[in-house]
């Protein structure tokens, strides 16, 4: 099912994302009413379940806290597409069960506003409103296991279970 | 084949006789550190994970360095929920309020040693490499696995290597240097990458000068940092950028990244005004950096109209200072001093900016709203940023040499 898009920039850091103050925070869902609070106020209560936020180069630089993709999370986000990450910000974001996929042709040739959807295993992304679709290269399959899992915790649960 | 340090260092804590570039390992974790900003998040995903242990307490950290001592409610109620954590799981290396930040405490007390792979719930974790160390930043929900594992997944990332050439002229500082080498790469130049420092201007840098070299290391993306010198027989396949330190003037990292470096005498003809000076972050307030402010600051006064705000990193250099006489000279001079730790760097406690305002400082980041929301962050040395409290606007040190009567202070 397609989502809708948010368009950011280039080097979009996690203190944009969400910011210092709300450091103190560890619900997701409180963490999500203040995402992109100075940079994009309107977005926040705008974001509907399953949205897709576009992003420019290195997005998510900066610092480690996993607040920023929780952030998102909470705010209704269920992927992120950028030119590229900074690894701190992707490695977050796999290990809370949020796809981070590379493509900067989508997000080049995508506006806010328009209909998107991806396919991890096959490595695609696909612009509905503009019917164009790209490729991507998929992630290594203990990756694309933990986003199945929802997240770095339940895969190393269900590792558990099994050993 | 032959390896980068960086790749011996992963190849070792694979258990691998050699790794690659571009290879994903296995590693297992030597030092684990983790502070307040993030402890409350590692300890609820620990929580999750089914009769989690901890793998090894000895080989974990604990800090409170950022809202330190506690700055509301909230915070000490995650001080609390570490402080029971650790005691329950028998974590004896705690470093309560007060005993500075992190990377410098753990280099202070030789946690980060080389050959060894050190992981932290913090970005700048990449200043544990200045002794030889693989240190990186991870996030609360890898530290949680990390806690009850004890191993990590890495890519083994390629190496960039750093060169210096020649010698910083006086007046000049080390940070002057990286922040040039922070310019060449933009905030991504070093993404993914392990950064090696070596040639001369690098290999002369004493510990606090390379901790804060591989901490700034982060803000052009590396994963990791470390010095190599020539004599210890760098590899010479990886790709070299080569810095010439003998040209090195004062820079100035105008808003808002810390990549966006300019030469502090074209910054100071635009007469910046600046309502806050800061010295401090594990860049920034090292007992280097307190010398060379207090050389500046003694005999002279803070601008009206400017507050400085001294943070040292740690207990330690605390006590240091005060027993060279630098907390005095930088305290007469009008300084606010505060208790070690992260302070003002992110706008955690001490030193949060209102909207519009403006502020110098040795710290490590000036992205928008960094320092709170609506200020304004130019970053530069600890010398830079004293030279701008005296004149109350952004200052090439070098007009400011220390004055009569500073010597005792600054040699």
């Amino acid at each position: 099912m397609p989502n809708r898009c948010w368009k950011v920039g280039d080097n979009i850091s996690t203190d944009e994302v969400i910011s210092t103050q709300y450091m103190t925070l560890t619900d997701i869902g409180e963490l999500g009413k203040h995402v992109f609070e100075g940079a994009r106020p309107d977005m926040a209560g705008a974001i509907s379940s399953g949205d897709i936020l576009l992003a420019g180069e290195n997005m998510g630089y900066g610092s480690s806290r996993e607040h920023a993709p929780l952030a998102l999370k909470g705010a209704g986000i269920g992927a992120v597409i950028a030119c590229s990450f900074a690894r701190l910000f992707y490695r977050n974001c796999i290990n809370i069960g949020m796809p981070v996929i590379i493509s900067p042709e989508a997000v080049k040739a995508s506006e806010e506003g328009d209909l998107l959807s991806f396919d991890l295993e096959k490595g695609t992304v696909a612009n509905e409103t503009r019917h164009l679709s790209f490729r991507f290269e998929p992630f290594p399959d203990f990756i694309n296991n933990y986003l199945r899992k929802g997240g770095l915790v339940n895969a190393l649960n269900e590792e558990r279970e099994n050993r | 084949m032959s390896m980068t340090a960086t790749e011996r260092i992963l190849a070792r804590g694979a258990g691998k006789r050699t790794v690659k570039p571009g290879d994903i390992v296995d590693v297992a974790v030597d030092r684990a550190m983790i502070h307040d900003n993030n402890a409350a998040l590692v300890i609820k995903s620990f929580n999750l994970i089914h009769d989690p242990g901890v793998w090894a307490p000895e080989r974990v950290y604990f800090f409170i360095d950022h809202h330190s001592p506690s700055t509301s409610p909230k915070a000490v109620k995650h001080h609390d929920l570490m402080r029971k954590f650790a005691g329950k799981h028998s974590i004896r290396n705690f470093y309560d309020c007060g005993s500075g930040i992190s990377h410098v405490v753990m280099l202070e007390n030789g946690f980060a040693q080389p050959g060894e792979i050190v992981v932290g719930t913090d970005s700048h974790t990449t200043g544990e490499g200045a002794l030889g160390s693989f240190a990186t930043g991870i996030g609360a929900t890898e530290m949680a696995a990390v806690l009850v594992k004890g191993t990590i997944w890495m890519k083994v990332p390629k190496t960039v290597r750093i060169n210096g050439r020649g010698k910083l002229p006086p007046g000049s500082t080390a940070r002057d240097l990286v922040n040039l080498v922070l310019r060449r790469f933009g905030p991504d130049g070093a993404n993914y990458c392990a950064v090696e420092f070596g040639g001369e201007a690098f290999d002369r840098m004493n510990l606090e000068e390379r901790t804060m070299a591989c901490v700034m290391s982060m803000e052009m993306g590396a994963k990791n940092a470390l010095f190599v010198s020539d004599e210890a027989g760098a590899e010479t396949s990886v790709s070299t950028v080569e810095f010439e330190a003998g040209s090195v003037r004062p820079m100035v990292a105008v808003p808002s990244l810390p990549t966006n470096a300019v030469p502090a005498e074209e910054v100071e003809k635009d007469m910046i005004a600046v309502n806050q000076a800061v010295i401090a972050s594990c860049a920034g307030a090292l007992l280097g950096d307190l010398k060379t402010a207090a050389g500046i600051l003694k005999g002279r006064t803070v601008a009206r109209g400017t507050r400085l705000i001294v943070i040292p990193a740690t207990r330690k250099i605390y006590n240091d200072a005060l027993a060279l006489g630098y907390i005095q000279a930088l305290s007469a001079a009008g300084a606010i001093i505060s208790s070690p730790g992260c302070g003002a760097c992110g706008g955690h406690d001490a030193g949060i900016l209102a909207e519009g305002e403006v502020c110098i400082s040795s710290s490590t980041r000036n992205m928008p709203g960094r320092m709170g929301t609506g200020g304004t962050v130019y970053l530069g040395s600890s010398a830079t940023v004293a030279a701008s409290a005296i004149t109350g606007y952004i200052t090439d040190p070098r007009e400011l040499l220390p004055c009569e009567g500073g010597d005792s202070v600054a040699e």
